[in-house]
């Protein structure tokens, strides 16, 4: 193997690598030795390996190493578990190491085959982009990025409340963990006190005769470096900062599909109606004074709430009009 | 706020020609094309009132562009031609690729199979992605990428081969 510190990331050898460094204690480089076929790689080598994933270490002594943040990294047969005893438990879970979106499977796959109730989570993703197309990463560990692949025979014209609802019942999981003030920015942010804690990203399939499959992506922040978070041209937080401690990821990911299991069949029979209070009721722009982005023209305006359907009301001047589409940012107050 | 009118603007009148046939053909009642600030709607039945604004760009709460529900009943499209077309099942933004860089999902005179995504529509930052209902060749693409799309809007027409 190479003795210099340039190893390209190796998806297989270094989720190895994790599981050996994972718990955060102080280990010899020769205790990774195994993940790299038996020779022990230099600190360096590591530190530059793990740095493509986000993940930071802090050097021990001579040939001693540990994570400077623990990992609790993802447990399929954990998450199955938990769900089974409910009923609730995926067709089939698949767990990536590293992937580019897990959305992007899930899509990919409801094009071949049956993907209905399948779930796709992923310890990094590699796409992560920031704001004005500037790259960032969302360290290894640091966060929820799951998918879930669901067949609904509905009237394609409310697949789009499809993206609200996911919103709804994922504010609806947090809040349960005791974040009161965490809700929705229209139309697929999760917002807690103006800075974004995870987002939401549904996907369909439209066929005719009404079969479709959606794909629900959601992420969320649970536990980012500080130092990480203020590289974010956006305002970020995580679940550690609004809740004031850490979580399980893997319990996080089995309530969420708990609850996304109830809701998608739920929205099968009645669409978006049943979920509307709920959802608005977590509306965080509601009365504020808002900018928004639509097909090119700046609207400024103030929130006037989510419609049945969905849509955005905005009242501007003299008028209050209706959007299905936009990109909502709030705007300080002056 | 702009109003097009056909009459005002240039848009290419071969194009519109090819269009006026197409719609001849197609059997499609009426169709209406953007082309960045530029639209122009071909209806079989009868004129769009003047300044009548067709374009909805900076004024949501209009209702609907007029001209669609009424249509004299003598005036029935003859459905002599083999090919349909495939209409939006939703309101949202259209999009003919995955991704501003990606390419499109189709082009003009590509045979697709039934199952096979000819586009995106976008609503609520959902991203749907629309089945073609049966095989076909793609005979049009009616909606320019990034327009807003109405519920039932003619978008492809898909000549069986």
């Amino acid at each position: 193997m190479p003795s210099k510190s340039a190893l390209l990331p190796e998806p297989a050898r270094d989720e190895q690598l994790l599981k050996l460094l994972a718990d955060g204690n102080i280990h010899s480089t020769a205790r990774v030795a195994t993940a790299f076929g038996g020779e022990t790689p230099p600190l360096e080598t590591l530190a530059v390996l793990l740095g493509h994933y986000g993940v930071e270490i802090e050097v021990a002594g001579d040939d001693r190493l540990r994570l400077k943040h623990p990992i609790e990294l993802l447990e399929a047969d954990r998450i199955v578990t938990s769900l089974q005893r409910s009923g609730s438990a995926p067709h089939r879970i698949d767990l990536a190491f590293s992937i580019d979106s897990t959305n992007q499977a899930l899509i990919k796959r409801a094009g071949l085959q049956d993907a209905h109730r399948h779930v796709y989570l992923a310890e990094f993703q590699r796409a992560g982009r920031g704001r004005r197309g500037k790259a960032w990463i969302a360290p290894l560990g640091s966060g929820l990025c799951m998918s879930v692949a669901w067949d609904l025979r509905v009237a394609p014209e409310i697949l789009p409340s499809l993206g609200l609802t996911t919103a709804t019942v994922a504010v609806r999981v947090l809040r349960n963990l005791g974040i009161d003030d965490v809700g929705i920015k229209w139309p697929n942010d999760i917002w807690w006190k103006n800075c974004k804690l995870g987002g939401i990203l549904v996907e369909t399939r439209v066929g005719p005769h009404n079969k479709h499959t959606a794909v629900a992506g959601i992420g969320i922040n649970v536990a980012f470096p500080q130092r990480r978070l203020c590289e974010i041209e956006q305002p970020y937080t995580d679940i550690r900062t609004a809740l004031g401690r850490g979580v399980s990821r893997n319990a996080l990911a089995a309530a969420l599909l708990h609850e996304l299991h109830t809701a998608f069949t739920i929205f099968e029979r009645f669409g978006f109606a049943p979920f509307y209070d709920e959802c608005r009721g977590y509306d965080v722009v509601y009365r504020q004074k808002v900018q928004l982005s639509w097909r090119g023209a700046r609207l400024v305006g103030r929130a006037f709430g989510i419609d049945p359907s969905g849509a955005l009301s905005l009242e501007m001047e003299d008028s209050i009009c209706r959007f299905e589409s936009g990109d909502l940012s709030l705007r300080l107050a002056d | 706020m702009p109003t097009n009118s056909l009459y005002q603007k240039k848009m290419d009148i071969r194009k519109v020609k090819k269009l006026i046939e197409l719609l001849e053909e197609s059997g499609i009642a009426e169709l209406e094309i953007h082309e960045g600030e530029e639209s122009v709607r071909i209806s079989r039945y009868r004129a769009l009132p003047m300044g009548q604004p067709f374009l909805q760009l900076a004024d949501p709460q209009l209702p609907a562009a007029p001209g669609h529900a009424v249509a004299p009943a003598d005036a029935k499209p003859k459905p002599d031609f083999e090919g349909h077309s495939i209409t939006a099942p939703m309101v949202g933004t259209f999009y003919l690729g995955a991704s501003p860089t990606s390419k499109p999902f189709v082009e003009m005179g590509q045979r697709i199979k039934r199952g096979e995504i000819l586009c995106i529509i976008e609503a609520m930052k959902v991203m749907n992605q629309i089945e073609a209902d049966s095989d076909g060749t793609i005979a049009a693409i009616l909606v320019d990428n990034g327009q807003p799309v109405e519920y039932d809007q003619p978008l492809f027409v898909l000549k069986r081969t």
